[in-house]
């Protein structure tokens, strides 16, 4: 469970960074809030410039589906989730900003 | 509805030659109808007016006949695209400028973005595509383009322009525009209209000394892509006669996080220059009937 709250971390500092929030916190962010539209407000520009920097650090890709990259994009808790059944086995901790 | 109706029952009994003949009482329909559009007619024309190139361009000072002449040549667009969509391109005939481009592209599957305009037909790319077979995907703000998708295929099932239906808010469609690209495809923007006026995904370009609202959108699209991207323009140059026009506008490369919004503000201020150019050439056939400088919500004559 522990690592799972890490990776949720590690997601909404990678938002923030990837989106240049200004003035947010990683802790600002609820895991489970809705990112598009209400909760941070994020649009198509954002989830095609998350989905690259998810694809930087975590070697996941996201497919051209779309019912299924809006249950990806629900929530912080969401994106964990992908990430977890998607990431390459190198990859780890392999983050380069 | 009711002008268009009547414009293709004509077509369908007449033929492409009265119907244009026939096209008068139907621009004045428009003319009379839509004070917006004859507001933004009238304000564009001005607008050229006011500046010498423009002035050269038009010739005479705008007047009511001008607004009329205006709206005139939108009916004949208006004529073309339903011939098209019909299937009927033998009536027209279609010169290349720069097509080698487009071409080009298609043959070595680099996915492109075909930058466009309200500036002519951009419609007459199905045409185009059909001709040349080229894959083609059209963004399209609506969630009616399943049915127009559904339309064209049963009216043409060798049509290979696809549209996509956008929303800029969602994540759906995004990723759709990206696997074309990935595929090798071009992807069709008209970026003469805002996409979303929140989160700053706005920019603000000189357009004939005016300063317009442009949309920041279809340029970061192409700064995080990295994708080439192509103006594209289709022009009518003579009775039956359009030209089509691809001028490479950005090269391919993608551009690092902290530069894209200023790279991307870049592009649509050049973007509104070249429209300019085009625009001086062929100033009648601009059909952004809606207060394009104020970037107040279109409207559709």
């Amino acid at each position: 469970m522990d690592e799972f709250g890490d990776l949720e971390t590690e997601i909404k500092q990678l938002i923030i960074d990837a989106l240049m929030l200004e003035d947010i916190q990683a802790s600002d962010i609820d895991s489970e809030a809705p990112l598009f539209i209400e909760g941070l407000g994020l649009d198509s520009i954002d989830a095609l410039e998350l989905a690259m920097a998810l694809q930087e650090r975590f070697g996941v890709e996201i497919q051209d589906d779309p019912d299924e990259n809006r249950e990806i994009f629900a929530s912080v808790k969401s994106l964990a989730a992908f990430v977890t059944a998607n990431r390459a086995p190198q990859a780890e901790a392999g983050g380069r900003g | 509805m009711l002008a268009l109706r009547a414009m293709r029952a004509c077509y369908r009994l007449l033929g492409r030659r009265v119907s244009i003949a026939l096209l008068m009482p139907i621009a004045t329909y428009f003319f009379l109808t839509s004070a917006r559009s004859r507001r933004a007619s009238r304000d564009y024309l001005e607008t050229l007016w006011a500046t010498p190139e423009g002035r050269r361009a038009l010739g005479r000072r705008p007047r009511a006949w001008h607004v009329l002449r205006h709206h005139f040549e939108f009916s004949i667009h208006l004529l073309d695209r339903m011939v098209i969509w019909q299937g009927d391109s033998h009536h027209l005939e279609i010169e290349h400028e720069g097509s080698e481009h487009m071409f080009r592209l298609a043959r070595e599957r680099r996915g492109a973005i075909l930058l466009g305009a309200h500036l002519g037909s951009f419609d007459l790319l199905r045409l185009i595509s059909a001709q040349n077979g080229l894959t083609v995907n059209v963004l399209m703000f609506t969630a009616h383009a399943e049915v127009i998708n559904r339309f064209f295929a049963k009216l043409n099932p060798q049509s290979r322009v696809h549209v996509i239906a956008f929303d800029p808010n969602s994540v759906a469609s995004i990723f759709e525009i990206k696997a074309c690209l990935d595929r090798g495809e071009l992807v069709g923007i008209l970026a003469d209209r805002l996409w979303q006026r929140q989160k700053g995904r706005t920019v603000v370009a000189p357009f004939f000394g005016r300063p317009a609202l442009l949309p920041l959108g279809p340029f970061l699209l192409q700064t995080l892509l990295g994708c080439p991207m192509l103006l594209s323009l289709c022009v009518r140059t003579g009775p039956d006669r359009y030209r089509a026009i691809a001028r490479p506008f950005a090269e391919a490369g993608v551009v690092p996080r902290a530069e894209r919004v200023k790279r991307a503000q870049e592009l649509a201020q050049a973007y509104a220059k070249l429209l300019e150019e085009y625009c001086l050439r062929t100033p009648y056939q601009w059909f952004n009937f809606f207060d394009f400088w104020e970037g107040e919500e279109p409207v559709r004559p």
